[in-house]
């Protein structure tokens, strides 16, 4: 089997906001939407303060409550665990966006243009799809690459042409994507050697990307 | 879907829109339009970032389609200037514009080159690090060709940049930015410095690696940067008091640790604490030679430095016969004086300045200090040696590093002082795992910090002074910001009038000092990716200094709040329009170091948008009417432009009588790239480059080093006593004196052979109440900060990066401590207006608990007015706030983004 | 959208949710009281009173609600699609309940059947039960995932479904039945009010975002002192008394306060209680050296 997955190591990221820019273009989203984003967080209080930088985006969920909900199968689950969405299929009625836990799903009702309605660019117009118009869209882990390269017999997460935008673009190296069910594959060798998170474990969604934090160690 | 594209390419480019660059991608163009930028993959084998590009590079789709372009050639109807005159700017055609333009440099070079104060006619300004020369093709050559230019009026240089450590820098250890070792570093003080903001795709890169490999960076600032939330620990100082931390750090070093601590043997050999010093101040010398004297400890004698037999005292006092040399050939021969060395000098210079004193100046307790002392000659590794490419070089895997307010103004010598000083102590300068250099602007060669270091005759490395000596001295300037007279670290080369006081060239238009001649307006300002209404200090000033230039010819993307007093725009083809060739590789800015160098090309990757011409046509354009062809062509040929066309076994040269089209020019260039990067066994020109992008050959690790060259000539690093620069500020004052000027005598005490810790936040403070303010009621520091996306990138125009800025907490917003925007009933979001005793701004309140509760954070520079999309957006910024001011300035002609204000709530958060 | 406004930018504490506004409220509220005036018609049928005019309302609410969500949805003209996933979706099961709903309620209304206006009523239970269930498999909203929103929910529109039969027995004149409505109603709200803090202790004990705990707070008086436990206090009184008047006015009144306050129980729940789960670490990286760094859950 596998299992596409995704390990972010947070030791590396520095809120550049690369893969967030990389994301925009290599997927057209909308102004303002981002399927990708990376949060700027804040723990303790003066002086004791830590600042951390967290990519999110859609899980891929191996239990996805987005696909439990949806009422008419446009959010589905591949093999590979891909959660995807069919823009021909949903209805837009947004019961996946506040299924999901991670704030990942997006609906907008019109593509706004970035300099306004009445000005879009040639590159907005050459790309907007209306297709995605009032429907549900979220990270697809750059499903349209993986598939493309794989056909050409390419490896998700080492080949960049069969690989997700924010891994390719990532300036710091946080990001790994790969085969988890693959021991062999750079994201199940580096997930063995580290010590890892993954969020909201505790409401059992099963979550495809992994937080990396430490190195491995007996008590993580 | 959306519609299928008939065609799909992928063009290779490059992105030089930060000083950290250049960055090598891909821009896909679909059925003729640029629709994706992605990493160039394939120049992950030559880049040492992995050949990923950084996120203003991302930007680049919007800012070929930006709807606000200037699309075609624009002339001023409104003949009066000013924020508030609209310029009414008509269009007219290409040959209106060159006309207008060529007859205002036809009519200047028949009234001759230099106006009546002997300042050049025409000025130019462009933006900060060098960044538009990547992008004007061949203007240089114009410029060249055209003879002298001011460029001195600047854009943002000396209160922006890292000033302090540019100047002394290059003359302690030829480095014009400095950066840790990062790859085999494992401990790095950073004082404000933000690597993860400005240290663009390969300081990033390697910082990240660095943290998974266990190196421990402590970021020493008053908020927690981004920088600070890539580090182990955060350490919030006060602000502009990181030389007392310094000044501490070696204080602890000297006294509370042993000796053996520190490298005796480089510090004896490689630096100058051996030299022994008079009663003057200055070196002892041999009468005969002149050459400093050390004392040997073999024959108990002083004998002069270079004794290859001598075993040098590094501590003690002395009785000695010896002539010693002061400013402007002062001499006094002694007999039997007593002296010491320098490094006595200096452990009795730093006796005063104890953590329990640095605790009452920068609010850090005196363990915290001793504890990252001890933790610093912990990881020094002292002792321990590595092998780079079969040399065998000491290992001392840590670093200092220091940001830009810490770098620039008041107090930056005495932090470049101390930052360079203590690796010294360690041997860790120049060395891998140190602290090092990483290129050269004011010394030449600018291609290899190796090739620039020659010997002097107190063996230390020469410098390009400006002469201060009374026949030499430049005492009337030649350009408007003076650098060459006031400033002698500046020296003289093309980069040179970027790093004097550039505030000075808009100061003095409004009022010279006393007994300084007038400064004029330039009959003709050439302005092109700059901006210093906004980028500069005390904004407001230099707008109205602008609107009263006669002729100002911006080369425009789109309107902005300085070209709105142009006169012709000239719309440029930009990024992903022209054709360039540059240089990459080897060492440069921030954290550029490479294993490879050669040239990578940016070419046309879609069609020129409207009206827009590629910028080498517009500079042969020029250069034809003026009636410069032949002298451009010469300076194309012999490399102003990029690299000279001819070398040895090819010769690519342009004819000189003859009109290149941008294409011939760049094919040639290529050309000639080629042959220079294979030694003449390639000669592959444009298309080649277009299809692969770039061009490299592998280059040695020991370029990064400077410590082999210094062992290879013998020469000495000039730490800690500063002699040299003690005369030159002598004979500087000796020659201001003489003109009757005294108001650059405060600058001329930083000329101190050990400098002394001053209190440097109280020239700030007594600024605010010279100004007949109370500082009680201006409570916090408002001080600024880079961000990633915006630095240098002239892209506040382009919505996909304002968007993802605001991710990140306190882009558009004054970020202040939360529990004290409580007391003061802030709360989140809420609008605040600051103010200082120049002038005020408003924007969002964003509460955080990672910033001193005395400070007031800005990111960036924005308060733009005109730029299209950036003054819908409404955001703070801390330039209009700052004032250029004589007192701010420092001696080497710079000041720091700080400045004391007020807050308070306007209205509740939308 | 300017960055500022994008969905997420800059934010990690929860936030609330923007896909459900008052349309899908609308949905639960009219859902919610009609299915519970059609469970009561059946109860009116059997007890002799006129039950048409019930279902007939109840059914007009659901498809009010109905509509509401159509309105809502991003791609109207293809809501058939809702039909694709029964196995898994309480929105498919809704969807599907409804028609045999709307078909039973209307053939009870044309017939007088017996059996139908129970089948109704069963309909109308499943169609009450989907619509909270589907409020639960929200699990990206703490407020709603918990599981006593289910019989909160479901207590709620039957108390407005008793609500409405009160106002429909006191406008038809059988007002000879009021007692029992009243005495369904006062059984019905006293297990709303236990349900209600049930909910909210669960809420507080299971942690939910500050804010979402907040909205809950807000409606303490008006949705559970004024619309729950002063009705409930009325409503013994008109049951211990013998005037008509009392009966009449105070059941009358109660029936409005238990409606409306259902009402606004919904209509906080989605659109001002819906705070969405946020983003947290449950520790932050080791940056070089030390050790890592506290969890950080913010707006919890």
């Amino acid at each position: 089997m596998t299992r596409y997955a995704m390990a972010i190591d947070l030791r590396r990221c520095n809120g550049c906001q690369t893969c967030v820019t990389a994301c925009r273009g290599a997927n057209a989203t909308p102004t303002g939407m981002q399927w990708r984003q990376v949060l700027d967080m804040e723990t303790g209080e003066y002086p004791d303060v830590r600042r951390a930088f967290v990519p999110v985006g859609c899980m891929h969920c191996a239990d996805p409550p987005c696909e439990h909900v949806c009422p008419t199968t446009a959010t589905k689950q591949r093999a590979d665990g891909l959660v995807t969405i069919d823009y021909d299929i949903c209805i837009g009625c947004g019961y996946c966006a506040v299924a999901c836990p991670y704030q990942a799903r997006h609906i907008v009702h019109r593509n706004e243009f970035a300099f306004g309605d009445d000005r879009p660019m040639e590159s907005e117009l050459a790309r907007m799809d209306p297709e995605r118009i009032s429907v549900a869209t979220k990270c697809t882990f750059c499903k349209d690459r993986i598939d493309a390269g794989l056909e050409r017999g390419l490896t998700p997460g080492v080949d960049p042409e069969a690989t997700p935008a924010c891994v390719n673009s990532c300036i710091t190296r946080a990001y790994v994507f790969g085969d988890r069910d693959d021991p062999n594959s750079e994201i199940s060798k580096l997930l063995a050697e580290t010590a890892h998170f993954r969020m909201h474990e505790e409401l059992d969604t099963d979550p495809g990307i992994y937080y990396i934090w430490d190195n491995a160690g007996e008590d993580k | 879907m959306a519609t299928a594209p008939k065609s799909v390419r992928k063009v290779p480019e490059y992105c030089y829109q930060c000083v950290a660059g250049p960055d090598l991608l891909t821009v896909k163009v679909e059925d003729g339009v640029a629709t994706e930028i992605e990493p160039n993959f394939r120049a992950a084998e030559v880049h040492p970032g992995g050949g990923k590009c950084c996120v203003k590079a991302y930007g680049l789709v919007q800012k070929t389609y930006n709807p606000n372009r200037v699309l075609q050639p624009m002339k001023r109807t409104n003949s009066n200037k000013g924020r508030e005159h609209d310029p009414g700017f008509v269009p007219i055609s290409w040959d209106e514009a060159l006309d207008a333009v060529v007859a205002k440099l036809k009519e200047i070079r028949a009234k001759g080159l230099l106006d009546e104060e002997g300042y050049p006619r025409v000025a130019a300004s462009f933006g900060g690090g060098g960044i538009p020369t990547y992008y004007m093709g061949t203007f240089p050559a114009f410029l060249s060709a055209w003879g002298p230019v001011d460029f001195s009026f600047g854009s943002g240089q000396g209160v922006n940049c890292t000033h302090s450590e540019h100047l002394y820098g290059e003359l302690w250890h030829r480095a014009f930015t400095v950066c840790p070792d990062t790859p085999s570093t494992r401990y790095v003080l950073s004082f404000g410095a933000n690597t993860e903001a400005s240290g663009g795709v390969i300081g990033a890169w390697r910082h990240a690696d660095a943290r998974v490999r266990g190196m421990k960076r402590i970021q020493i600032e008053p908020h927690i940067s981004v920088t600070g939330a890539a580090s182990a620990e955060w350490i919030p100082i006060r602000p502009k008091t990181d030389a007392a931390f310094l000044f501490a750090m070696i204080r602890l070093m000297l006294y509370e640790h042993p000796r053996e601590r520190l490298d005796i043997p480089f510090v004896k050999a490689h630096t100058g604490s051996p030299y022994l010093v008079g009663p003057n101040h200055y070196f002892l010398r041999d009468p005969k030679t002149r050459k400093p004297l050390i004392w040997d400890l073999k024959t108990r004698s002083a004998v002069p430095f270079d004794d290859p037999d001598a075993d040098p005292a590094l501590e003690g006092v002395f009785k000695l016969d010896a002539l010693e040399v002061g400013a402007d050939e002062q001499q006094w021969m002694h007999r039997g004086v007593t002296a010491q060395t320098s490094f006595s000098k200096l452990v009795r210079h730093m006796m005063p300045y104890t953590p329990e004193w640095a605790e009452s100046v920068c609010d850090i307790v005196p363990g915290t200090i001793r504890r990252i002392t001890k933790e610093f000659l912990d990881h020094a590794c002292v002792g321990e040696t590595i092998e780079i490419d079969g040399e065998v070089l000491p290992f001392r895997p840590v670093s200092i590093s220091l940001g830009r307010t810490v770098n620039n103004g008041w107090g930056g010598y005495e932090c470049v002082w101390a930052r360079t000083l203590i690796p010294c102590l360690l041997g860790a300068l120049e060395v891998p795992g140190g602290t090092l250099g990483t290129t050269v602007r004011l010394n030449r060669p600018a291609t290899s910090r190796q090739a620039s270091v020659r010997k002097g005759e107190d063996g230390f490395m020469e410098y390009p002074m400006n002469p201060t000596d009374p026949e030499h001295w430049q005492s009337s300037p030649k350009v408007r910001n003076a650098h060459g007279t006031l400033v002698p670290l500046s020296a003289n080369s093309p980069w040179s009038q970027a790093l004097g006081p550039t505030h000075f060239a808009w100061m003095f238009r409004k009022q010279s000092p006393e007994n300084w001649k007038s400064v004029t307006a330039p009959d003709l300002w050439f302005v092109y990716r700059t901006n210093p209404s906004i980028s500069f200090w005390d904004t407001a000033e230099v707008v109205n200094r602008i609107a009263e230039f006669p002729f100002v010819v911006g080369f425009a993307y789109t309107l902005d709040e300085t070209n709105w007093m142009a006169d012709i725009l000239l719309p440029e083809c930009t990024d992903l329009e022209s054709t360039q060739l540059i240089r990459v590789g080897g060492t440069k800015f921030i954290e550029a170091f490479w294993d490879h160098e050669g040239f990578a090309l940016r070419q046309p990757a879609v069609t020129a948008r409207g009206e827009t011409r590629d910028f080498t046509d517009i500079a042969t354009e020029l250069a034809d009417r003026v009636g410069l062809l032949e002298p451009y062509n010469k300076a194309i040929n012999r490399g102003a432009a990029c690299t000279a066309l001819a070398g040895e076994g090819f010769d690519f040269g342009l004819e000189l009588n003859v009109k290149h089209g941008a294409e011939e020019i760049w094919d040639r260039m290529c050309r000639a790239a080629s042959a220079e990067v294979t030694d003449g066994a390639s000669s592959e020109g444009l298309s080649w480059y277009r299809e692969h992008g770039y061009r490299t050959r592998p280059i040695s690790r020991l370029v990064w080093y400077l410590f082999p060259e210094l062992r290879k000539q013998g020469i000495r690093l000039e730490m800690p006593y500063q002699e040299r620069l003690l005369r030159v500020g002598a004979q500087l004052g000796n020659r201001l004196h003489e003109k009757g000027i005294k108001w650059w005598d405060t600058q001329l005490t930083e000329y101190s052979a050990l400098p002394p810790y001053k209190d440097f936040p109280a020239i700030w403070e007594r600024e605010t109440e010279a100004h007949g303010c109370k500082l009680e009621d201006y409570p916090f520091w408002l001080i600024t900060a880079r961000s990633m996306q915006f630095a240098w990138g002239s892209n506040v125009g382009i919505p996909v990066i304002d968007e993802v800025a605001g991710n990140l907490r306190g882009h558009r917003g004054v970020v202040i401590n939360a529990r004290r925007a409580a007391e003061m009933g802030i709360e989140d979001g809420d609008i605040v207006e600051v103010h200082s005793y120049v002038g005020k701004t408003q924007g969002p309140a964003v509460l955080r608990e990672g910033i001193r509760p005395d400070t007031l954070l800005m990111i960036g520079q924005f308060n733009h007015w005109a730029t299209p999309y950036a003054k819908d957006r409404k955001s703070p910024s801390m330039n209009p706030l700052l004032a250029m001011s004589m007192a701010l300035t420092d001696a080497t002609g710079s000041s720091a983004d700080l400045v004391r204000v007020a807050v308070r709530r306007v209205k509740a958060a939308a | 959208m300017s960055a500022e406004q994008a969905p997420t930018a800059g934010r990690s504490a929860p936030w609330h949710q923007t896909n459900w506004d008052l349309r899908a409220a609308g949905n639960f509220v009219f859902g919610g009281a009609g299915t519970g005036l059609v469970i009561f018609s059946a109860f009116a049928h059997v007890s002799g009173t006129a039950y048409v005019m019930p279902v007939l309302i109840g059914l007009a609410l659901v498809g009010l609600g109905l509509l509401c969500v159509w309105a809502e949805i991003g791609r109207p003209l293809r809501a058939l699609n809702v039909y694709r996933h029964t196995k898994t979706s309480w929105m498919t099961r809704e969807a599907v309940v409804a028609p045999f709903l709307f078909a039973s309620g209307l053939g009870a209304a044309w017939t007088g059947s017996e059996a139908l206006v129970w089948t109704a009523a069963a309909l109308a239970l499943g169609y009450l039960t989907c619509q909270a269930q589907m409020i639960r498999a929200s699990k990206g909203i703490p407020a709603w995932r918990n599981p006593f929103i289910v019989p909160l929910v479901m207590l709620t529109g039957l108390c407005e479904g008793a609500g409405f039969a009160m106002m429909v027995a006191a406008v038809s004149a059988d007002h000879g039945h009021l007692k029992w409505i009243e005495t369904c109603l006062l059984a019905l709200a006293l297990a709303r009010g236990l349900a209600w803090y049930a909910y909210r202790s669960s809420l507080q004990r299971e942690r939910a975002p500050k804010k979402a705990l907040a909205a809950m707070s807000k409606i303490e008086v008006p949705f559970a002192i004024l619309g729950n436990w002063t009705p409930l206090a009325l409503l013994f009184i008109a049951l211990a008394s013998s005037s008509m008047n009392i009966i009449f006015w105070f059941g009358t009144v109660c029936a409005f306060a238990v409606v409306l306050s259902g009402w606004l129980f919904k209509v906080v729940l989605i659109t001002r209680a819906a705070f969405n789960q946020g983003f947290a670490l449950p520790r932050t990286a080791v940056r070089g050296a030390g050790n890592g760094g506290p969890a950080a859950k913010p707006g919890w």
